[in-house]
């Protein structure tokens, strides 16, 4: 690197000279937009030649130019203007806007396009209308706005980062993988992504295909969602943000029985104090008399306050941006929480005419409280306990403790929360990244970029020695422990371009790329037990311990590294920007692989033809825009394959204090890359001046997934991994933005997309299908479809369930054989959003917001567990068990209690929904009162956020993964908030 | 112009200047080749067989049978065992014994090159060899025990792995009974020769393997050998006295132990497997058993925590104390009695019945009344059935929630009947001998891969 730096210092010295100049005269003057406001960076050429200039901060600019040359201005979503050079020295120009939906612009970190204009599958997401959502993160904010970009949230906690998926999975094994999230040029972690600061977002780029993910090779498999962050421009401007809100519970679609129905029921299947005290009606109406509101004990009204302070500035030597923001969010379920304070800067500066430098730096520190054990049966988990929660168990003892004790699980519990345990996530993520541009001539610029990112995360967890937890073994005399995590990583990238227009009509641009990246992930931590009450929360109150008496502290911890290295071209060429080609090639080496195999071959190839610009459509000025472009091209991944994956290794373990030795894992050495070959055709269109859009079919065939290879148990293994799996993900993507009035007073837009994704799976090697629990992979189906044996009701006879076998009989036995994967997928095929704009010119606006998800289909193992009598010796039940079969003749969906509750399609439930995301009101002040006031911008808004669902699914949220088992819900979040800029 | 290209030729070589070499080590796992460099590392390894070899079925051997019932509290934890509901959904340790026969065959190949490249490789290394040949018998018997019925040597028995030739893609099938015995025999003999006499008493021992022989004759009908063996152990290990009894079982003495599997803290702890760590109870001692014990009985204090035997109230809160923890600190934390004595007793006192001497018998099942009672009245055997039935009943009382009344009843055709108080209102309260339940199920995960297991290699029923 030293060496690199001190070769890049020689070089503008000598480039200099290289400069040539020819005696011309100057023109120079001003360029305005439409309402008259200087219009800074437009770019201005001499036509035919490579001469060029901007306008500056004021909007002026100068140039050298002969008489009887043509100078054309262009700037992004400004229609480009042509004037020719005269005896006059000065020239003013005023341009006009394109039609907005022409003005969006593809920004993939390494190209900058308009989107009508650009060869790939890309969607642009307007900062603008994200803006408008707040008091939540990023990712939950983009929900629904890009076809094909599909955001679940499995958990309403606070600051919980949600799956985000671009078209569909790509992978079998590592199915929760993030797309590839970029800022500013430098890949960064989801943690990081996820707090940006909206205020600060220049553009949102999502890249889909091949074209668009080729520079991005290994890492672009997943697709990619590339963030730019604006610059400073003009004078000091300082914005200040404030929002409050608060969240609630969302609707519950089901109700668990009260005190009387619960004892009676005990009674009825012969367990719990219903039944013991079955002869005692005293103690039993004693027990009915309590009424017990568990919510009320365990939900609340979560608060959430943001306030967030940007500095900008900018001129033509030196643009800067700092960011700083704090946030406190509190979660509807007690012990849940999120702290967070995001910081970031942005500084760009020319040095020279020849050296260009930037740095951005972004850093975001947030502690996290949640509920331990969300989405598991555990009763610690609160949103299992609330329900599990008996009636006519009391929360506190006549003497004013709480009543705890074996078997009284919510208040234990609650004493959880309260007295028992502290439990804290400390993250601090961040990344560093700086770049050297070199300009070596016009059209050949040499660049450098060093990225460092960062994930760190602390993690506490303190038990209570006299909690009511601690009376238990496990943690006894109670349990400090600390856990620390770190992931680094280390990029570098290089890259030389060349970028030129030749004569009017052709445009060629050529780079090449190397780059490496470094992994490093570790962890550390210890936990210690026996714990004295006198040093709550502190280290220092472990015991030492020993093997007679036990409470020994445990130590851990463990490294594992990764290394990337690929190199790779890029090649464009455009002829009259009617005719667009471009390629791709690139190899990649990883260590994940046995070195026979490190190597992998990438290449795409893509095109874009501008019809619009045809002569036989000049003609025809209801059409604005009409693009018809292809791409196809392959992207690799190691992400699902282990580190050290292909060579048998063996672990150390421990028997009766001594060192013993034992088979880790067994490596297949034959491991290679999983290859996505995409296929993507597109039309961009705009008509009538209101109605643009683009259309995308695409078919990704992903080979060489890494999967399950089956073996024999009597191997001492049940499985390894190999490349031995297809899939095949095809789809439609749509997406329609119309305006439906413009005026004077208002602007009315519509906005909509749609996204089909049909997953296939089409080769699993040695075998046809394999299962996790109630859902199956399997050739012809889409991943994760559900594997249910078919749930045919009760016999009225005698109570009996009855299900379907093989051949759809109904039968009294269950047997695994007669599953059957007819109960579709929990991946939702069809999904997307749809909402509006109200613009007012007095500054009122109004946006709503919408996202759906349809075909989708989930297990609640929720109702598995609250409708099984069996449980009923523990925890509360679903209230429609009281229909349970009791003697011949009832007619009920509820099977006798003698009868083993088994997992069947009864409980599975189409959980498709519309979902009203978010409406927001606000009012942005006239320039006449701003300005009175003393200020820049001001603007007010109030929204509410999950006003309502449309679903069938009767758990709490039907946005989430596969199996629902007690999780959070996503709560429904009022907000008010302003934003001021002087 | 020379200038320039010079530049661009500069410019473009530092674009290859990083380094390109992607080859990593782990840094946590051991790569194999670094696996087995000495005699210790076998070592090493030995004991992480012993560990996870040594086992026994104390969970489902009274969860299965008449030892427990199920309390108030149970929220369906194992209620499918108990009801003899299980499928080939189920699993019963058919990949834990494999995993663990696979840790041994590894352990034996790296053994045997390093005593090959040596000829005259340590005694410690030969000694380390005749142990792991002895634990892949006890592991071979233990597996064939639960899945086939041992009395017929031509049914089915388990496929065998051996050390020779380990291939994680072989798909073996199950071999006749007689095969396996045979196999397990070979293991029995090397070992009989080369474990060395000072191995403790917490790893595979001499007296250990003499143990499994006895238990094998037994089962298989050999009633001379299984007495000899028996009688070997008798002699040299006396059985724990009044005074040493609750100790046993807290592990501070080691009276009657013969070989046991320590546990350390961390480790899974025996005594949840009948209650949760919190003390919810999901299985209390069933009442018939508590009924069988005289007030004058150590055990009755020893191995329950009685609250009652009336109240249903009660009843539901008795506790099996059998393993209460090394010290309270570890509560329910203790060590695996393998083999005890007192076991030997019985197994002598069957053979000897089965061989028509019942007097000897009634000696055998005496001797351990007199240690645990405090007025023991002498039992007399009338018959032959009377004998069994009576010393099944005396070893129950004793080796309760040791593992071994699955495989007496068993053994000996008889059905679990379940008390009064016993029953559990939804499922069955009796398992017939001739139930299919009685042999475990192959795991379905194994039938559909393993191309020379098929359906009709399962167990009948399942």
């Amino acid at each position: 690197m030293k060496y690199l730096f001190v070769r890049l210092l020689i070089i503008p010295s000598v480039f200099l000279s290289l400069q040539t100049r020819a005696q011309q005269k100057t023109v120079s003057g001003t360029v305005v937009d439409e309402k008259g406001q200087p219009l800074p960076g437009v770019n201005i050429v001499v036509v035919r030649t490579h001469r060029g200039a901007s306008t500056d901060f004021d909007g002026r600019f100068s140039i050298l130019a002969d008489k009887g040359e043509n100078l054309k201005f262009s700037y992004i979503g400004y229609t480009a203007v042509v004037k020719p050079i005269g005896t006059n020295d000065v020239i003013n120009v005023q341009m006009q806007p394109t039609a907005k939906r022409l003005q969006e612009v593809v920004m993939t970190g390494y190209t900058r396009s308009l989107l009508s204009d650009y060869v790939g599958a890309a969607s642009v997401i307007s900062p603008q209308a994200i803006e408008k959502i707040p008091n939540v993160s990023i990712a939950q904010k983009l929900q629904g706005f890009v076809p094909g970009l599909l955001i679940m949230s499995a958990s309403g906690q606070p600051g919980h980062i949600p799956n985000i998926w671009i078209r569909g999975l790509h992978s079998i094994a590592d199915q929760h993988a993030p797309p590839l999230l970029v800022v500013n040029g430098s890949p960064v972690p989801i943690e990081l992504f996820n707090t940006l600061n909206t205020d600060d977002i220049e553009n949102i780029s999502v890249l889909k295909d091949a074209a668009s993910l080729a520079p991005y090779g290994m890492r672009g498999t997943n697709g990619a969602i590339v963030i730019t962050t604006k610059s400073g421009k003009g004078k000091q401007l300082i914005t200040f943000r404030s929002e409050f809100g608060w969240s609630e519970l969302g609707t519950q679609k089901f109700d668990v029985m009260n005190s009387s129905q619960i004892l009676a029921f005990q009674k009825l299947v012969g367990l719990g104090p219903g039944y013991t005290y079955r002869d005692d009606e005293q103690k039993l109406q004693a027990l009915r008399d309590i009424h017990t509101d568990w919510k009320k004990v365990f939900f609340r009204r979560g608060t959430r306050k943001k306030y967030s302070f940007i500095t900008a500035f900018g001129n033509e030597k030196t643009q800067s941006r700092f960011s700083l923001g704090w946030s406190r969010q509190d979660g509807v379920s007690l012990a849940s929480s999120y702290r967070e304070v995001p910081f970031s800067a942005h500084i760009q500066h020319r040095i020279n005419r020849f050296l260009n430098t930037g740095v951005d730096l972004s850093l975001t520190y947030n502690k996290t409280e949640s509920v331990r054990f969300e989405g598991v049966t555990s009763y610690l988990n609160n949103f299992a306990a609330v329900y599990y929660g008996l009636p006519y168990q009391r929360l506190y003892r006549s003497d004013g403790q709480l009543d705890i004790g074996p078997g009284k699980l919510a208040a234990g519990s609650y004493d959880n929360i309260l007295n028992g345990e502290r439990r804290n996530d400390k993250h601090m993520v961040g990344f560093g990244s700086a770049h050297l541009k070199v300009d070596l001539r016009d059209d050949l610029y040499f660049r450098v970029r060093g990225t460092i990112s960062h994930r760190g995360a602390d993690e506490h967890d303190w038990i209570n020695p006299n909690s009511f937890l601690a009376s238990g073994t496990t943690y006894k005399k109670g349990l400090i422990s600390y856990a620390r995590y770190r992931h680094t990583e280390l990029q570098s990238q290089t890259e030389l371009c060349f970028d030129k227009q030749i004569g009017a009509a052709h445009r060629v641009r050529l780079s090449a790329f190397t780059e490496y990246l470094y992994g490093n992930t570790k962890s550390e931590g210890f936990t210690g037990y026996g714990l004295s009450a006198k040093l709550p929360e502190s280290y220092a109150a472990i015991t030492p311990g020993s093997r007679e008496k036990g409470f020994i502290p445990v130590v851990n911890g463990g490294e594992v590294e990764d290394k990337l290295f690929s190199y790779f071209v890029l090649g464009d060429y455009s002829w009259k920007g009617k005719y667009k080609f471009s390629a791709s090639f690139r190899r990649d080496n990883s260590s994940r692989l046995p070195r026979h195999n490190r190597w992998a071959s990438l290449w795409s190839a893509e095109a874009l033809w501008k019809i619009k610009d045809e002569n036989f459509l000049s003609a025809a000025q209801w059409i604005d825009d009409l693009a018809l472009r292809g791409s196809y091209g392959i992207t690799s991944s190691n992400a699902a394959i282990t580190q050290y994956a292909y060579q048998d290794t063996y672990v150390t373990a421990r028997y009766k204090g001594l060192q013993a030795l034992g088979v880790g894992d067994v490596g297949n050495p034959n491991l290679r890359w999983e290859l996505s070959h995409r296929a993507n055709i597109g039309l961009n269109f705009g008509f009538f001046h209101r109605v643009y859009g683009e259309l995308d079919i695409y078919r990704d065939r992903i080979s060489n997934l890494y999967i399950k290879w089956l073996l024999s148990q009597t191997s001492g293994f049940f499985k390894i991994k190999d490349n031995q799996g297809e899939m095949i993900n095809k789809g439609l993507e749509l997406q329609l933005d119309a305006d439906l009035i413009r005026n004077r007073n208002l602007s009315w837009s519509i906005y909509g997309n749609v996204a089909y994704n049909k997953n296939e799976v089409t080769d699993l090697g040695q075998v046809k299908e394999f299962e996790y629990s109630t859902t199956i992979v399997r050739e012809g189906l889409p991943l994760d479809s559900h594997y249910l044996v078919g749930w045919a009701g009760v016999d009225p006879k005698d109570g009996a369930p009855l299900y379907y076998d093989k051949e759809g009989h109904k039968t009294k036995q269950y047997k695994p054989e007669y599953r059957v994967a007819k109960w579709g997928t929990s991946i939702p095929p069809t999904t997307g959003g749809f909402g509006t704009h109200l613009d007012l010119t007095n500054g009122l606006y109004l946006h709503a917001h919408f996202s759906f998800a349809l075909d989708y289909y989930r297990y609640s193992n929720r109702r598995f567990v609250l409708e099984n009598p069996r449980n009923a010796a523990l925890i509360n039940l679903d209230g429609k068990m009281l229909k349970i079969w009791q003697k011949p003749g009832d007619k009920t969906d509820i099977q006798g209690h003698q009868y083993d509750l088994k997992h069947s399609s009864k409980f599975l439930e189409d959980a498709s929904f519309v979902r009203f995301r978010t409406l927001t009101l606000g009012w942005k002040t006239p320039d006449a009162l701003t300005r009175s006031l003393g200020l820049r911008g001001l603007e007010l808004y109030g929204s509410v956020q999950n006003p309502f669902t449309w679903t069938g699914w009767t758990g709490f949220d039907p946005e989430g993964i596969n199996t629902g088992t007690f999780n959070y819900p996503t709560p429904r979040i009022f907000s008010i908030g302003c934003r001021i800029s002087f | 112009m020379k200038n320039q290209v010079f530049q661009l030729l500069l410019i473009l070589s530092t674009l290859f200047l990083f380094n390109c070499d992607t080859r990593l080590d782990p840094i946590d796992k051991i790569p194999k080749n670094r696996a087995f460099q000495s005699v210790e590392d076998v070592k090493m390894a030995y004991l992480n067989c012993f560990r996870t070899a040594a086992t026994q079925f104390s969970e489902w051997s009274s969860i299965l049978t008449d030892d427990v019932r199920v309390s108030t509290a149970n929220a369906n934890s194992k209620i499918t065992y108990f009801t003899w509901q299980y499928t080939a959904a189920d699993e019963f340790r058919w990949y834990g014994s494999y995993r663990t026969i696979d840790d041994i065959n590894r352990t034996l190949q790296a053994a045997e090159e390093m005593s090959d490249k040596k000829p005259s490789a340590s005694a410690e290394l030969k000694g380390l060899m005749a142990q792991l040949h002895g634990l892949r018998a006890y592991a071979y018997w233990n597996l064939l025990n639960g899945f086939s019925r041992v009395q017929q040597p031509q049914s089915l028995g388990v496929p065998l792995k051996a050390e020779k030739h380990i291939d994680i893609f072989e798909m073996p099938p199950r071999v006749r009974v007689r095969e396996v015995l045979d196999f397990i025999e070979t293991d029995m003999r090397i070992a009989e020769r080369g474990i060395p006499a000072n191995v403790p008493i917490d790893e595979f021992n001499r007296d250990g393997l003499t143990a499994l022989e006895a238990r094998m004759a037994l089962e298989t009908g050999d009633f001379k050998r299984a007495i000899a063996k028996a009688s070997e152990l008798i002699s040299r290990y006396p059985l724990a006295g009044r005074n040493e009894f609750p100790e046993v079982w807290t592990d501070r003495s080691k009276a009657g132990v013969i070989m046991k599997r320590t546990y350390t803290e961390g480790e899974s702890k025996i005594g949840c497997y009948w209650q949760t760590i919190d003390g919810n109870i999901n299985f209390n001692p069933s009442v018939a058993l508590l009924a069988r014990y005289a007030d004058d009985d150590i055990r009755k204090q020893v191995y329950f925590h009685i609250v009652g035997t009336e109240k249903e109230e009660d009843i539901n809160q008795n506790q099996i104390a059998k393993y209460p923890g090394k010290s309270d600190e570890l509560e329910y934390l203790n060590d695996m009695k393998l083999v005890r004595v007192a076991e030997m007793y019985f197994i002598r006192a069957e053979a000897l019945a089965k061989s028509g001497n019942w007097t000897a018998a009634a000696q055998d099942v005496n001797a351990i009344r007199q240690t645990r009672m405090e007025h023991p009245a002498d039992l007399h055997f009338s018959s032959q059935k009377d004998a069994i039935e009576k010393i099944l009943e005396a070893k129950r009382k004793e080796m309760c929630y040791e593992g071994t009344r699955w495989f007496d009843l068993k053994r000996n055709g008889l059905p679990v009947t379940r008390g009064e108080k016993d029953r559990f209102a939804q499922g069955e309260s009796t398992l017939p001998a001739d139930d299919y339940h009685w042999l475990f199920p192959v795991p379905q995960g194994e039938i559909h891969v393993n191309d020379n297991i098929d359906q009709g290699d399962q167990n009948p029923g399942y």
